[in-house]
Order: structure tokens, then C-alpha cells, then sequence
């Protein structure tokens, strides 16, 4: 889970273990590209705008790399995203969530895994 | 390019969405700040019961899967008091409903949480509000929780946690707090919060009187200003100040001799006045006690009635029985066009008047259905009402304005104190400046005996016949304009001679 407001990353973090996985938190991209190097975690939500690195950036960097070809990556945002300018995600999601559209995101995302 | 217009969910309570600008935007975090007795713990309770009826409406018709998407409210309290004594409380106002308690409203006591502090508050309230899939969380009150907060802006961190976790889950919040608003310091809770409401209640003689404000309210266009609430067994009903509804352009069409005239059902007055009341104006009907003010007014109505147009009679002196005992006797229809539905009659003792309570009655009648003409028989008392306040002039030039935008031909009658006398006296009242025409009834002495006239002082853009006239009331009849040849004259003056008499 990255977000940098971190009463909301733990809002995240929490329904996310409510569901049965475990839950990493980092509050910039920057930060969440060191903890997926160590953890290499299935899933990766994240917010967009972000100080230091924002979740664009960290999609980017993620599908730089080769062995991280697997992670799935959902942005999700208050503003509208621009899917044009930055390579796709597997997912997106408004800010306020739809909490029942986030659950069935993480279950449809992991399934299989 | 702006962002999509915010979802503004209505919440029901009477008045409050016009005064809210349609509702309050969902994931909000609103306040209902206030002194005690002023109905904060109520209306949060009123909130949960309508937010929750409308929705459900909403949802049924879109959904297949009713129980699934009926929307949920949870009234959370700080207070020890038993669940049992919360719901004998507000299961004596008529918006509870039993049937939506438990499974759409929840009132759930936080004294279990708040023994391990603020912090298990804001999880429990999140997490509960999570698992209920509620739409609505209502948290009775803040400064219960004051205790339980370290150092100084506890409560204003609090709250931050609380409705950054809340609105991101498309969660509204609203919250009480005991407070006077005036002597808050600018580093209040008030400056985390998306709204804020002001509830009031102060003395004003011997009335208690209840107002509210809208401090502030992000995402939408509130109405500013104080507007009056009362409290009923139906809960709280709010009354918008018809000032703050005034459009701020006069959008309405103007009187002119090219207009459509209405016609009175008195031929000799309407060929005084160019052919009847032009359609939309406003007009004053001024006069002493007694002189038939009332009477032309049924006239006005029933004449409109009679060729379908539908007309409001709203009164303060007279019931709806006297009012069609006065008609039979003069032979007008009244009691035949209220039982066909053209006229209705809106009869308010004026004690303890609220103005824009009396408007609100008003305005629902006008907006539910096609009214053409109203009067409002003894205006003075409205105007009266609103002295105290010092908004007469504002009030009665919102309620003109109010009539025009809706295309509405209004007469007005005004009490003039004099009972004989050929002075007229407006000058203190708004209504000389406000009213497009203005008649005046009088009654004048003339050899030991009264007589009745009636003079056209004004006609806005519009000729008249500026002749002072003599008529009578008569059985089966009514009002009679007598022809100048039939009249007395100096009549103004005080001084009556016949025509005949000295040529």
C-alpha cells in the first residue's frame, strides 16, 4: 500500500489484511520501491500524487524491471488519471473508493497467485 | 476544465436542503455546533431516520437487490446513557421508524472504546462504519470526548483522522459539539470541517427563538444568513429567510398598458383601472376598518376563479367560515370555487407570527400548484412580525418579488388606522414604494352619515381614472361603484356636497 496520507494508509492496509493478506506500507514510490525489492509483494496500490515519487513514476520503475513483470499495480486517484502519458496499469480506482469495487479488485488481482 | 460536480445527497428534514443549497456533499464532514436545548442530539437522530427513507427509494428502483443497497446510518454517543432511555426518546417523534431501527439506523454507544482512549474511537467508529456499509456516520457529541485528548487541537486531530478515513470511503460525518461559536478561538475543530452548522436559541420577550445559520459548506451554494427552526414532535423544520431566496436580478415580467388585464368582477372599477389589475403587479388595497377592503378581495378571487384561474386567499382576521358567510350574503361564489379546488384559503392567527414560517406555508401552496392571484388580507401583520428584526422593507420587497417570479397577480391590503379621514400614511411602510398600484378605501362623513369611496392613487405604466368614487355594499350583490352623476364629491376633503347640490 503506498500512500502518503497515512491515516488513509492505514485504512488501505487494514482492509486489505480484513481480507486475508498481508499488508506492506510505504508513504512515497520511492519508499515502496525499496520494501517491493525485499518483499517482492503479488499486488501494489497506490496512490498518484505523492511527494518525492509519485505513483506514475512508480509504475514506471516497476515495469522497468523484468522480474517484477508479475506484480500487479492499481493507481488510484482523486483527480482523473491520464492513461496516455504513462505505461498501463493492470487497474484504477477513484478516490473516495468504492469500498465493495476495492475488495473485489485485490480478490480478482490475487486470485490465482 | 473543473472537476464533476460533487454528490450532493438531500437529507429530508424539512427546509434544511434549501438552506444547505440541495443537501450535503457525500464524504463531507459537517458540525453541529451549538448551545444546550438547541436540538443538536435531535437532529442528527432526524438525520439518520431521512437520510436513510430517501435513499432507500433511490436505490430500490435502480437495484433488483433492495436489502443489499439500502443505505445505512449509525448514531454513535459519548453519553452513559442507557440504549433503552436513546430509543424511548426518539421513538416519540414521528420521523422514527421501527421498522428501519437496527437494520438501517444503528444507535451504538462509544463508552466501551473511548476506555482505551481517542484513538480506539476513531478505529471502532471507521471499522463499524466499514462493516455496516453505512453511508452516514453521526457522532453525539465531540466534547464527550474531550477528556480522553492530549494537549491542545486533540479533538481537531481527531476529527482529521476520522473524516480523511470516512470520506474516502464515500462516508458523510457529522458531529455535534457543544460550543459557543462566537468565542471559539480561529484554532478551533470548526477550521478540519467541511460545514458548519449554527444552531441558536435566545429569548426575544417572551418568545423563545430558534435560528440557524450555514457557517460554511464546501461544494455547494448555501444560503446565507440566519434562518428560523422550530421544533415539533416531527423534529426540527427549518424555515429559509425569504430574503436569501430573492433571486438577485428582476427576472419578472413588468405591469405595462400593453399587458394582459385581470379582471375583478366589478366592471365599474376595472374601467377605472384601463380594463382590470395588470397581470403580475402588485397591488396595495389600503383603507380603514370596515370599508370592504376583504370583500374586494373575494371579488378579485372569485372573478379569476370563474374563468379557471386558480387563486390563494391567505388571511389573518377572519376563519374560512366568516369569510364564506361574508360571500353568501353578498352573492359571491366562494364557497362553490373553494369546493371545486380553484380557491384555496390559508387562515393564520397572527400570534407570535414568524414570518418566513407563514411564507414557507405560503410557498408550498404556490408550488404545488397553478395559483394565478393571491391576496394577503392584513400584510401589516407580516410586516409587523418582522420589525423586531429590522427587515420589513427587505422582507416585504423579497415577498413582491417572490410573487412576480412566479407570475402570480397579488393584492395586498393594508389597515390604515384612521377610520374617517382624507389622509393616507405609508410613509413608514415599504409598501408606497414597493406596490405598482395602489387603491384606497375610505369611508367620509357627510351630513351625519358615512359614506364609502374608493380613489386609484397610483397605476405604475398604466392610465386610470384618478376620479374619486362612491360605492356601496349590497346583498347578493357586494361591492357597487356608484357612477359619478350618483356620488358625492369633495369627498377627499372632508367636505361632501351632492353634484346637484350648489350647481
Amino acid at each position: 500500500m503506498v500512500e502518503d496520507e497515512l491515516s488513509l494508509l492505514d485504512l488501505l492496509a487494514t482492509i486489505i489484511e480484513e481480507q486475508g493478506h498481508t499488508a506492506l506500507r510505504a508513504s512515497n514510490g520511492q519508499q515502496a520501491l525499496a520494501l517491493i525489492e525485499q518483499e517482492q509483494p503479488r499486488l501494489v496500490i497506490s496512490d498518484v500524487m505523492m511527494p518525492v515519487m509519485d505513483g506514475y513514476r512508480l509504475l514506471e520503475n516497476i515495469r522497468l524491471r523484468d522480474e517484477w513483470q508479475n506484480i500487479k499495480v492499481v493507481l488510484i486517484s482523486a483527480a482523473p488519471i491520464n492513461k496516455e502519458r504513462h505505461p498501463p496499469a493492470d487497474a484504477y480506482a477513484s478516490k473516495p473508493y468504492d469500498l465493495e469495487g476495492i475488495e473485489a479488485l485485490v480478490e480478482n488481482l490475487t486470485a490465482g497467485q | 476544465m473543473p472537476l464533476a460536480k460533487m454528490k450532493v445527497i438531500p437529507t429530508n428534514i424539512p427546509g434544511l436542503d434549501t438552506l444547505l443549497g440541495g443537501g450535503i456533499p457525500v464524504g463531507s464532514l459537517l458540525i453541529v455546533v451549538g448551545s444546550p436545548g438547541t436540538g443538536k442530539t435531535l437532529l442528527l437522530q432526524q438525520l439518520c431516520f431521512s437520510w436513510t427513507q430517501e435513499q432507500a427509494i433511490e436505490n430500490t428502483e435502480a437495484s433488483s437487490d433492495e436489502t443489499a443497497k439500502k443505505p445505512k446510518a449509525i448514531f454513535f454517543s459519548t453519553l452513559s446513557e442507557p440504549h433503552d432511555k436513546l430509543i424511548q426518546h426518539v421513538g416519540q417523534f414521528e420521523f422514527f421508524d421501527e421498522t428501519r431501527l437496527n437494520e438501517q439506523v444503528k444507535l451504538l454507544s462509544l463508552t466501551k472504546a473511548m476506555e482505551q482512549g481517542l484513538g480506539e474511537v476513531a478505529d471502532e467508529i471507521v471499522r463499524t462504519a466499514r462493516h455496516e456499509r453505512a453511508t452516514l456516520v453521526t457522532l453525539d457529541s465531540l466534547g464527550g470526548l474531550e477528556d480522553l485528548t492530549e494537549g491542545r487541537g486533540g479533538l481537531r486531530r481527531f476529527l482529521y483522522q476520522l473524516s480523511s478515513q470516512l470520506s474516502t470511503l464515500s462516508i458523510t460525518t457529522i458531529v455535534t459539539l457543544e460550543r459557543n461559536i462566537d468565542t471559539m478561538n480561529s484554532e478551533n475543530e470548526l477550521t478540519v470541517a467541511d460545514g458548519v452548522i449554527h444552531l441558536t436559541n435566545y429569548r426575544q420577550g417572551v418568545q423563545r427563538v430558534r435560528q440557524a445559520e450555514i457557517r460554511k459548506l464546501r461544494g455547494v451554494n448555501m444560503l446565507d444568513g440566519l434562518h428560523t427552526y422550530q421544533i415539533t414532535n416531527a423534529g426540527l423544520t427549518f424555515y429559509p429567510r425569504l430574503e436569501s431566496l430573492s433571486e438577485t436580478s428582476l427576472n419578472f415580467k413588468g405591469a405595462g398598458k400593453n399587458d394582459q388585464r385581470l379582471s375583478l368582477g366589478l366592471p365599474e372599477l376595472e374601467q377605472m383601472l384601463g380594463g382590470g389589475l395588470p397581470t403580475t403587479s402588485s397591488t396595495v388595497v389600503a383603507g380603514s376598518p370596515g370599508t370592504g377592503k376583504t370583500l374586494f378581495n373575494l371579488h378579485y378571487l372569485v372573478a379569476g376563479a370563474e374563468k379557471g384561474e386558480q387563486g390563494l386567499y391567505v388571511g389573518f382576521y377572519e376563519s374560512v367560515t366568516q369569510l364564506k358567510d361574508k360571500a353568501q350574503r353578498c352573492g359571491i361564489k366562494l364557497e362553490d370555487m373553494v369546493e371545486s379546488g380553484l380557491i384555496d384559503i390559508l387562515t393564520i392567527t397572527p400570534v407570535e407570527l414568524e414570518p418566513d414560517q407563514v411564507m414557507s406555508q405560503i410557498r408550498s401552496k404556490v408550488e404545488a400548484g397553478n395559483i394565478k392571484r393571491v391576496v394577503l388580507d392584513g400584510v401589516i401583520e407580516l410586516e409587523m412580525a418582522c420589525r423586531w428584526q429590522q427587515r420589513s422593507y427587505n422582507f416585504i420587497a423579497a415577498l413582491v418579488n417572490y410573487f412576480k417570479t412566479k407570475e402570480i397577480t397579488t393584492c395586498y391590503t393594508y389597515e390604515v388606522a384612521k377610520r374617517v379621514s382624507a389622509e393616507l400614511d405609508l410613509g413608514e411602510t415599504p409598501f408606497t414604494t414597493l406596490a405598482e398600484n395602489l387603491l384606497l378605501f375610505r369611508q367620509v362623513e357627510y351630513q351625519n352619515k358615512l359614506y364609502r369611496v374608493i380613489a386609484i392613487l397610483k397605476m405604475r405604466d398604466s392610465a386610470y381614472d384618478s376620479s374619486i368614487r362612491e360605492f356601496s355594499i349590497e346583498d347578493d350583490r357586494g361591492i357597487k361603484v356608484l357612477a359619478p352623476t350618483e356620488s358625492v364629491r369633495g369627498v377627499l376633503t372632508g367636505i361632501a356636497r351632492k353634484l346637484d347640490e350648489d350647481e
